[in-house]
């Protein structure tokens, strides 16, 4: 019985995200000028564009569109590892289902179901989609996509993302060597099925988010594996656009790609260019001058002057300060062990203002999940779910007693005893003032005057954070697809995790979370977990990560979000 | 002179010996790895990567892969940049690094002493001292001052030339103005010195005495001497003026070799640093290998002296 009731609520929800494919909709995520003008780009296209609108428009509208974008390393997905690859994934390769906003739509796709049990979603493909090459995109290129990624040969950086499907964990660390055994098949030319490793209902968004991409096993294998997508023509296209020309650490053409299933309804601008220009200030010239129409990301000090073109997303990770218990030296160590000394640096700083002044963009936050996420009753999860963690505005009272008490219990008389602190971040001069802030408010408010701020270039810092050479380390860590997936990688021994803080009870908690398919039951234990993870104070979020651009007034349906990567230029148009 | 240049070709195989060897260690010793981004990975996935481009052997092992590879004239991959041979990078970069360095230099080799002859032959009068007032001003402005503010008037108030990019000669124009006042002004003071120490020579006294017109004397006596102490400065000068438009091609967004040397070295792109530094360090030498014989033939002096 129980059971019966499980399906059914399952069989709905498949209903709501099967109805949502196709779908164009405002995300909302976004709340300045720009974004109004998004929601009037979507609301002039309304998904069915009218052919004589259209004509109309088109004498005002120009086909290309320039922007100083981020450039990127590797057109080969499976190589990736960076999230400015991801945002032209999204423009190039087609996906089983993708993020627009908040929206999962379908695209290679035409539908898809999952098992009442949630362990075998199958994708019926529609028909006739193509390679760039006019060759045809089947589901057996997007099994093939599937074992590159996993293949250990192909050394892929992305292959622990997929870890959720059938034997892949197995199959990347040549413990199974069979690729039939893996939960990924072609049954036919348009149906994909996989099969989950244990019961997963969010395997779609998954996919939306980390993408998925097909890849053709005669192309890979003539290029070779490992010169793949490492130029224009070692790549073959599938998505909404075709790479005509990249130039490493310069600048790239995109051109609409007529193969493209929905070409004639989506993606009307006719070409892309993207140029890399790594110095802050020549972007907004260029921008003043009319060179590009965007610029993807601009520096926090160019805000004022640039306020009335700004496009900001926020979410998609923290910055967050790491609390090494075991500490540089022991009486460090012991230090940053105690809960009350932890909990007195998390409260002992305002967040509103560090923030404020540092970069006002940003968002505060003192909580783990990120505010985007949607919760089982369809507001955000943040909402529905408080917690109870250190203000936004600090609590210098609150604090003051947690750092008493600290000293009480390890036997300081005054702060001047306590053990130096290596506060370790990497080079860059927003960091320098974000955390020169926060160390002036712990010596202001607390008396602490001996936190020691470290710069290193980012692959030495990197480098520190892996060995446990620091008290504190400040850098973000990126909030995935579930609010579980980020705590799943801060447990004992997870991912981001090498023994700096453990708590078996919120251990216990995602691991439930993580196994849970009832939405409601698993949004609970995630709230219980994060309140414990906020009550321990072994790893402190500052504020939540976001991404500004500058786009021109005439450019209508410009948009990114932080659910998922992807230059979501679906609806964009020129009007210059 | 045979054995002169036969033992300058040994030395300067073995400094490049030394300078690959020296950063290949000095590299490898920083704490740190190439797959260490902002982008985090967890430790399982990083040993993998690690085997995958087998930085977990031994280092001596890797050392000596290093250097095989090396006599082939192979940089091997980017670490970083997934599937781009460091060859194939220094190929497209170099040649757009070395247009921006020669339009400059062309630009300031003859501007320069020009300049600084006039202000030579006019000492005392208003022109020299705007001349010095140029030059002091150009060599003390930085670099990134001068290539806003050039941006700043050409680009948007008059609109003449683009602010950034690299697609055609008009946007050579900024960067190469950019890089060329600063070695003008150096030129124009160096220059200037140097004929001021002439003039008063004896030979120039002579040449007067015996009739010739000022032209001449300047041609053909006090170009002569004066610009000789130049030459081996010519050679560095080139070679940093190369390679050392860094800055210039961060502001203008030129896509040059300049840029991947510093982002290599930051993102601990192994293979990449290394190809880059060999490459740099054998063009130097290379560079202050053929000036050194350019000066023995320009100095008979110096071949005497040797």
């Amino acid at each position: 019985m129980k059971k019966r009731i499980l399906a059914m609520m399952l069989a709905g929800a498949m209903a709501v995200s099967l109805a949502g494919c196709g779908t164009y909709q405002n995300s909302g995520t976004s709340d300045t000028k720009a974004a109004e003008t998004t929601t009037a780009a979507q609301e002039a296209s309304g998904g069915e564009t009218s052919t004589t609108a259209s004509q109309e428009a088109e004498e005002q509208v120009s086909q290309d569109f320039t922007m100083a974008y981020n450039g990127i390393v590797t057109l080969n997905p499976i190589m990736s590892q960076s999230s400015n690859d991801m945002n032209v994934f999204y423009l190039t390769q087609i996906q089983l289902v993708r993020y627009y906003g908040d929206q999962i739509l379908c695209d290679a796709a035409e539908s898809y179901e999952m098992s009442d049990d949630a362990t075998v979603y199958t994708f019926h493909l529609r028909d006739g989609l193509k390679w760039s090459d006019g060759q045809d995109l089947t589901a057996k290129d997007f099994e093939y996509g599937a074992y590159c990624l996993l293949n250990p040969d192909m050394g892929s950086p992305a292959a622990n993302s997929w870890f959720s499907i059938k034997n892949a964990s197995a199959y990347n660390s040549k413990e199974v060597t069979d690729w039939a055994d893996v939960g990924v098949k072609a049954l036919d030319d348009r149906t994909l099925e996989i099969t989950m490793e244990h019961p997963l209902n969010t395997f779609d968004k998954t996919i939306a988010v980390k993408g998925f991409y097909p890849l053709r096993q005669d192309f890979v294998e003539q290029v070779g594996s490992d010169k793949i997508g490492s130029s224009v023509d070692t790549m073959l296209y599938s998505g909404p656009y075709v790479i005509t020309d990249w130039v490493l650490e310069s600048s790239m053409e995109l051109k609409k790609n007529d193969l493209y299933w929905d070409s004639e309804n989506s993606f009307p601008t006719e070409n892309l260019h993207f140029v890399e220009v790594e110095d802050a200030n020549t972007k907004v010239a260029m921008f003043e001058s009319g060179e590009v129409d965007a610029i993807e990301q601009v520096s926090s000090q160019y805000f004022d002057h640039l306020s009335d073109y700004l496009y900001t997303y926020n979410g998609g990770g923290f910055m967050f300060l790491w609390m090494n218990q075991n500490g540089t030296s022991e009486e460090a160590g012991k230090l940053m062990s105690n809960i009350n000394f932890r909990k007195a640096l998390s409260y002992g700083f305002n967040r509103n203002a560090t923030v404020a002044a540092v970069n006002k963009m940003k968002k505060p936050a003192s909580r783990l999940v990120d505010s985007n996420f949607v919760g089982p009753n369809g507001g955000k999860f943040v909402d529905e779910y408080p917690v109870n963690s250190a203000p936004l505005d600090g609590d210098v009272d609150a604090a003051k007693e947690f750092l008493a008490k600290a000293m009480e219990e390890l036997g300081y008389t005054d702060v001047s005893e306590l053990p130096q602190l290596s506060l370790v971040t990497w080079d860059a001069a927003e960091q320098k003032l974000l955390l020169e802030t926060i160390v002036d408010q712990w010596k202001q408010n607390l008396g602490l005057t001996n936190i020691q701020l470290n710069q290193y270039v980012i692959g030495t810092a990197i480098g520190t954070f892996y060995s446990l050479d620091y008290d504190i380390f400040c850098i973000t860590w990126e909030t995935d697809v579930l609010p579980t997936d980020i705590m799943e990688s801060m447990m004992t021994g997870g991912e981001c995790n090498y023994g700096i803080w453990s708590n078996p009870e919120f251990d216990e908690l995602v691991k439930q979370a993580v196994l849970e398919v009832d939405p409601v039951k698993q949004a609970e234990l995630t709230a219980k977990a994060e309140q414990i993870f906020v009550d321990d104070a072994g790893i402190v979020s500052i504020f939540e990560g976001s991404n500004t651009s500058a786009v021109q007034p005439y450019v209508e349906g410009f948009q990114m979000s932080a659910i998922s990567n992807g230059y979501q230029f679906n609806h964009m148009v020129v009007k210059k | 002179m045979r054995q002169y240049i036969l033992k300058r070709l040994v030395i300067s195989v073995i400094t490049i010996w030394l300078i690959a060897t020296c950063s290949f260690f000095l590299l490898h010793a920083l704490p740190g790895n190439p797959f260490a981004t902002q982008k985090m990975m967890s430790p399982e996935m990083l040993n993998k990567m690690m085997s995958y481009y087998g930085l977990d052997r031994p280092l001596m092992e890797q050392y000596i892969t290093f250097m095989k590879n090396l006599l082939h004239g192979d940089f091997g991959y980017s670490l970083k940049y997934v599937g781009k041979s460091v060859n194939g990078v220094i190929a497209q970069t170099f040649p757009v690094s070395a247009q921006l360095g020669l339009q400059s230099y062309l630009l300031s080799f003859p501007v320069g002493i020009c300049l600084g002859i006039v202000a030579a032959r006019k000492r005392g009068r208003a022109i020299d001292y705007s001349l010095v007032a140029f030059s002091v001003l150009g060599v003390s402005v930085p670099v990134f001052i001068l290539a806003s503010l050039l941006q700043y008037v050409f680009a948007i108030r008059l609109k003449w030339l683009p602010v950034a990019q690299w697609k055609s000669f008009a946007y050579t124009i900024l960067p190469t103005l950019t890089l060329a006042i600063g070695s003008i002004a150096g030129k124009t003071r160096t220059m200037r010195t140097l004929m001021l120490e002439v003039i008063t020579e004896d030979y120039v006294k002579t040449a007067k005495a015996k009739g010739l017109s000022g032209l001449q004397i300047v041609w053909n006596h006090q170009i002569r001497n004066a610009i000789i102490p130049m030459i081996p400065s010519l050679g560095m000068e080139i070679v940093s003026i190369l390679m050392g438009s860094f800055v210039v091609e961060q502001i203008y967004a030129v896509p040059g070799i300049g840029a991947y040397f510093v982002s290599s070295v930051q993102s601990l792109d192994y293979t990449m640093t290394l190809g880059l530094t060999v490459f740099f360090g054998v063009f130097v030498i290379t560079a202050n290998f053929i000036i050194d014989l350019i000066y023995g033939l320009i100095d008979p002096r110096i071949r005497v002296v040797k």
